[in-house]
């Protein structure tokens, strides 16, 4: 895992005392609410339907065992003893006071953490693929990439007041699990012809009011040119993105209106101007080669065969296991590891919730099974990128106690799910409640295993943070005149072959749309073709067919 | 029959309160409820001096109904309170009682009697 430098404390630290005096001054009256809300949202401060919301950063969602437990402490000491992963692999605490704000941000100092860049129009906190470091089909470990990214654009001067946020993902990986396409920047990891890593890079692709897959702007450009080619990238949106319409300021939209080809050529322009300078700020190869020594792979323990059949003996045994180690248990590079799923989406509870007691077990259980790290996904999971085959059914039988073994990963229930209107401030309708309805209706984990793999993702609002554009089922929660309804789309998906979900009908009621959800799931059943998932049968059928079924009785 | 309270954020905690004859209250039914647009607007004024003051933040008038009027659409039940009047708005009952998922945090938890 990266560790802090002394300049890395040090700023965090300054960050926490300088919060501290402006809260002061805000309470004392020497700061007005309009100059204070920028300076609380560089600190990830949200004042939200209850209480403030703190949004603390998680580095492309790695966490050591001590980080989880001073979350835990959080949890317990400022906010109601629990927490949010969300699908910015950050965590949300809900029920903040201002006046504690600053006492947290020096909790999290105390375990090298904050809650910089989680808000505001800078580059947010940088994202990547839950698996990185661990699965056996990645071309490099996207952590360095990501923290070199981090150190490079925290406080960049140029980039403090960008149009619009400005959100970047790295996936290293074959399959991309980090959701690159729908990102402002995606970075996938590649080979060149030499077989050397190289850098894919998409530009403007992004959910919200106006979902776009990004274009890709390089096919495979040399990492030693990663920074300069970003510096490029944000240069040129720096100069050309909108700042006079919120709803058109993000790349996406510059993207669209330039067109990919454009876009490429004012950034190939910026990028052969900074090339050109003698002050360029970073030597990447190097940054790279000392950045790879905090993320060198654990030392693996000897694994025997005994330790081996001992798993398939257990396997064997106990059919819950089995399934568990089914959908949970990924394949890991290193024989007789493996990396599991610890599922937040238990039917029936609130998905990418985690009390504190769940996090200190989870805590204890990562630092003496899981080589001291735990990781947030996207998907507002979390995950052991590091466990050992020989311990994973004691892991299990751990997690059955904790409520966290829903042998769900990719289900049906295994929804992402946004807070909706139950706490944020910007939602039109709930998105909770209807999550929970769903994991309810089809808990049953047979059937969930019968219908395959098939993702809901749920927002509260146009803003997208459930990611329901991507979602094999999308659902967008609206006001019509005071109530609650539920738009679905169909066809979305975040993966290499990534698309933008198509809108099926008009929107169904609170009381409907767990119904209709049902014979989506029916007409797709009924439909598929041997082994077709679910985004299968839709992309061979469309929309038409679920149409017809959905709104048959109109 | 709606009429309206003044509802705003307080400052230190993000705490949801009321306008209750100049100063804030926690409970939606303590509020002072206008019948009188005018004197609506007249408190939302005064209401807005407390924000100089560092009390609240963002204060504005939402529209109430008493419970059992036809057009409250049913939130408090899912809140499983007991309140005499009710936001029309469901984003203003959330506001009023708490997230309808966690019943035992927000306002909901001090007024509910008895956990049914
Ligand atoms: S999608 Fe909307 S309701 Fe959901 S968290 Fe984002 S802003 Fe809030």
């Amino acid at each position: 895992m990266y560790r802090y430098d002394e300049f890395d404390d040090k700023m965090v630290r300054e960050r926490a005392r300088q919060f501290r005096g402006q809260v002061a001054r805000r309470l004392q009256g020497a700061l007005s609410e309009e100059e204070f809300k920028p300076l609380r949202l560089m600190n990830g401060l949200y004042l939200q339907l209850h209480a403030y919301m703190l949004r603390v950063a998680i580095p492309y969602g790695v966490l050591s065992s001590l980080q989880l437990r001073q979350l835990a402490h959080i949890a317990d000491k400022y906010d109601k003893g629990y927490g949010h992963f969300t699908t910015r692999q950050n965590i949300q605490y809900n029920w903040i006071k201002l006046e504690e704000t600053p006492d947290i941000l020096e909790d999290l100092a105390d375990v090298e953490m904050h809650a910089i860049q989680t808000s505001g129009n800078c580059i947010r906190n940088v994202t990547a693929d839950h698996f990185a470091g661990a699965s056996a089909d990645e071309i490099d470990d996207p952590r360095p990439y990501s923290e070199l990214i981090r150190q490079w654009s925290t406080f960049h001067p140029e980039f403090s007041f960008l149009p619009r946020k400005f959100k970047i993902a790295v996936s290293g990986s074959a399959e991309d699990r980090a959701a690159i396409k729908v990102h402002d920047i995606g970075i996938g990891l590649v080979r060149d012809k030499q077989n050397n890593v190289a850098l894919r890079i998409i530009v403007g692709g992004g959910q919200g009011r106006t979902p776009y897959i990004g274009a890709t702007l390089h096919e495979c450009l040399p990492v030693g040119d990663m920074l300069d080619y970003l510096e490029a990238i944000l240069r040129v949106y720096n100069q050309w993105g909108r700042r006079d319409n919120l709803f058109k300021a993000r790349i996406k939209i510059l993207v669209a209106h330039l067109g990919a080809e454009e876009m490429k050529r004012r950034v190939d322009e910026e990028w052969q101007r900074i090339r050109k300078t003698s002050n360029r700020a970073v030597d990447v190869d190097a940054s790279m080669a000392r950045l790879r020594g905090y993320f060198t792979p654990p030392t693996w323990a000897q694994v025997s065969a005994q330790d081996s059949k001992e798993f398939q003996a257990q396997c064997q045994k106990d059919e819950a296991f089995s399934l568990w180690v089914r959908r949970n248990v990924a394949a890991h590079r290193q024989k007789g590891y493996a990396i599991a799923t610890i599922s937040l989406k238990t039917p029936g509870s609130i998905a990418g919730d985690a009390t504190s007691h769940q996090m200190r077990a989870l805590a204890d259980l990562t630092e003496t099974y899981a080589h001291d790290e735990i990781r947030v996904s996207h998907e507002q999971n979390l995950v052991w990128p590091h466990v050992r085959e020989a311990d994973l059914y004691h892991l299990w039988q751990e997690l059955v106690g904790l409520d966290l073994a829903s042998p769900n990963n990719g289900l049906i229930t295994d929804m992402i799910c946004c807070p909706g209107m139950d706490y944020c401030a910007l939602a039109t309708a709930r998105s909770i409640p209807l999550a929970q309805r769903l994991g309810v209706r089809f808990q049953d984990i047979q059937r969930q295993n019968d219908i395959g793999e098939l993702k809901i993702k749920i927002s509260g609002c146009i803003n997208a943070c459930g990611h329901h554009h991507v979602g094999h089922i999308g659902i967008l929660g609206v006001d019509r005149r005071g109530e609650e309804y539920y738009q679905i789309s169909l066809g979305g998906h975040a993966g290499d072959d990534a698309s933008l979900g198509q809108i099926v009908g008009p929107a169904f009621p609170s009381d409907k749309i767990v119904d209709a959800v049902e014979t989506i799931v029916a007409t797709y059943l009924q439909k598929r073709q041997g082994k077709e998932r679910f985004l299968d049968t839709w992309r061979r059928l469309g929309n038409d067919v679920f149409k017809e079924r959905l709104y048959a009785s109109d | 029959m709606q009429q309206r309270v003044i509802t705003a954020s307080r400052l230190q905690d993000g705490c949801v309160v009321y306008w209750r004859d100049g100063a804030w209250v926690l409970f939606i039914d303590e509020a002072t409820r206008f019948t009188d647009v005018k004197k609506c607007e007249g408190a939302l004024q005064q209401a807005e001096e407390a924000v100089g003051r560092q009390e609240v933040v963002s204060p504005y008038w939402i529209e109430v109904v008493p419970i059992g009027d036809d057009e409250f659409n049913g939130g408090l039940a899912s809140h499983r309170v007991t309140s005499k009047w009710v936001p029309v708005r469901y984003r203003e009952v959330i506001r009023a009682f708490g997230p309808s998922v966690h019943l035992h945090f927000g306002k909901q938890a001090l007024l509910r009697k008895e956990d049914t």
